[in-house]
């Protein structure tokens, strides 16, 4: 870690590949499926966050754990550690914006996508990496 | 003006644009806290074995006072930049302090909180460390000069792998990235074909022409106010609003760098 931070690799924005998207979804008890649903959504900035956006910045240390884990999982060696930590995103993100809905009690299922940065129509999703939430 | 005396200039403003930036990060990490999304989310059952012995480190105790603490850290840096007596560490020593709370954030989450910013602020402090610490002007001097170097590094090693791409030419890489739904890039950022094109070439040869920097001490402050602008871009558009932070605090190192250059012929 100490090296990583002396050492960044500053190769920002390089290429343009496939993005990974958490998504989520419920199976109600009578085994209807819901929809998948995007979990980390940008939220949303005013003129005050180019300097300060405590949102922002939790939003981006989410994203880079869920990164980290799909990438681990493209490699095939993915690290019980990295999976805890996106299933709590999944735990977090689902009790933060599902609660108030009329959600159906059922088992949560979680899944990330590598999905084109401009999607198009036709394009095939491709599961990276998944499972369900421990009831 | 004598080399001295522009050192100090230098690392003064670095200590007060760092301090400023710490604060920020202080306020991030006390508001991150607060919504409950470090308790919910780095769990301390799940990331004990990862920790190891930095586990020691990683209390809840330690976590929780952290804002405050580099809060107070960053006001003794901010104060030391002000202070018309220097003779005492007390700089150095708050800057040393503040590096190890980077260190100690990146360890509690098992990673950077916004990329590479992170990296940048920890660089500059723990040079700010040593530029400021009584140790030989020679050691003083290579510890913003390592700053510059990674100012440098960082602009020449993105310009270089964007140059490789052919999509960076054309506008389309530019185009995607405000499409990943990650960065929330505003709806009103424009997306013509023929302005992306523009202002991916602009990006590549902004980045690229970061040796330009070292010509002169005006090319110096010349290209560091291009810097800062496209720092300030970067946050409008894609919300990275730590770098605009992190490289204020770094850009001035650039100057002096130049600045040393010509004075050793």
């Amino acid at each position: 870690m100490l090296l990583r931070l002396l050492f960044p690799s500053w190769a920002f924005f390089d290429r343009v590949t496939e993005v990974p998207r958490l998504q989520a979804r419920v199976t109600a008890h009578d085994g209807t499926l819901g929809p998948w649903h995007d979990l980390l959504q940008a939220p949303p900035r005013t003129w005050r966050s180019v300097l300060y956006h405590p949102e922002g910045t939790t939003h981006l240390a989410l994203h880079s754990a869920v990164d980290r884990f799909a990438m681990e999982c493209t490699l095939g060696e993915p690290d019980a550690t990295s999976r805890a930590l996106v299933v709590a995103i999944v735990e977090h993100q689902v009790r933060a914006r599902f609660a108030q809905d009329d959600q159906p009690a059922g088992r949560w299922e979680w899944r990330i996508i590598a999905a084109p940065a401009v999607p198009t129509d036709g394009d095939a999703v491709r599961v990276m990496c998944g499972g369900g939430l421990p009831s | 003006m004598s080399l001295a005396t522009e050192f100090d200039t230098v690392t003064r403003l670095m200590q007060a644009l760092t301090a400023l930036a710490m604060i920020v990060v202080a306020l991030e990490w006390q508001a991150m806290q607060a919504s409950g999304v470090l308790r919910d989310v780095w769990r301390e059952e799940t990331l004990r074995g990862w920790w190891g012995w930095r586990r020691l480190l990683m209390r809840d105790g330690i976590t929780r006072a952290m804002p405050w603490v580099q809060t107070s850290l960053a006001s003794l840096l901010l104060l030391a930049a002000m202070l018309d007596d220097r003779r005492d560490s007390m700089g150095a020593m708050a800057a040393a302090g503040l590096a190890v709370s980077v260190w100690h954030t990146a360890v509690r989450v098992r990673g950077t909180m916004n990329g590479g910013s992170d990296g940048m602020l920890f660089i500059v402090l723990l040079m700010l460390a040593l530029a400021t610490a009584p140790v030989s002007t020679r050691v003083q001097h290579a510890a913003v000069v390592f700053v510059a170097a990674q100012v440098l590094l960082s602009y020449l090693r993105a310009g270089l792998v964007k140059a490789r791409e052919r999509d960076w030419w054309n506008g389309t890489a530019l185009s995607a990235f405000l499409a990943i739904p990650a960065y929330g890039v505003p709806r009103w950022i424009p997306r013509s074909p023929l302005l992306l094109r523009v202002a991916s070439i602009g990006v590549i040869a902004f980045e690229l022409a970061a040796p330009i920097a070292l010509v002169s001490t005006s090319s110096a402050l010349m290209y560091t106010a291009v810097a800062w602008c496209f720092h300030l871009a970067t946050a409008v558009v894609f919300g990275l609003n730590r770098f605009v932070l992190a490289w204020s605090a770094a850009l001035p190192a650039l100057w002096f760098a130049a600045r040393l250059l010509h004075a050793t012929g």
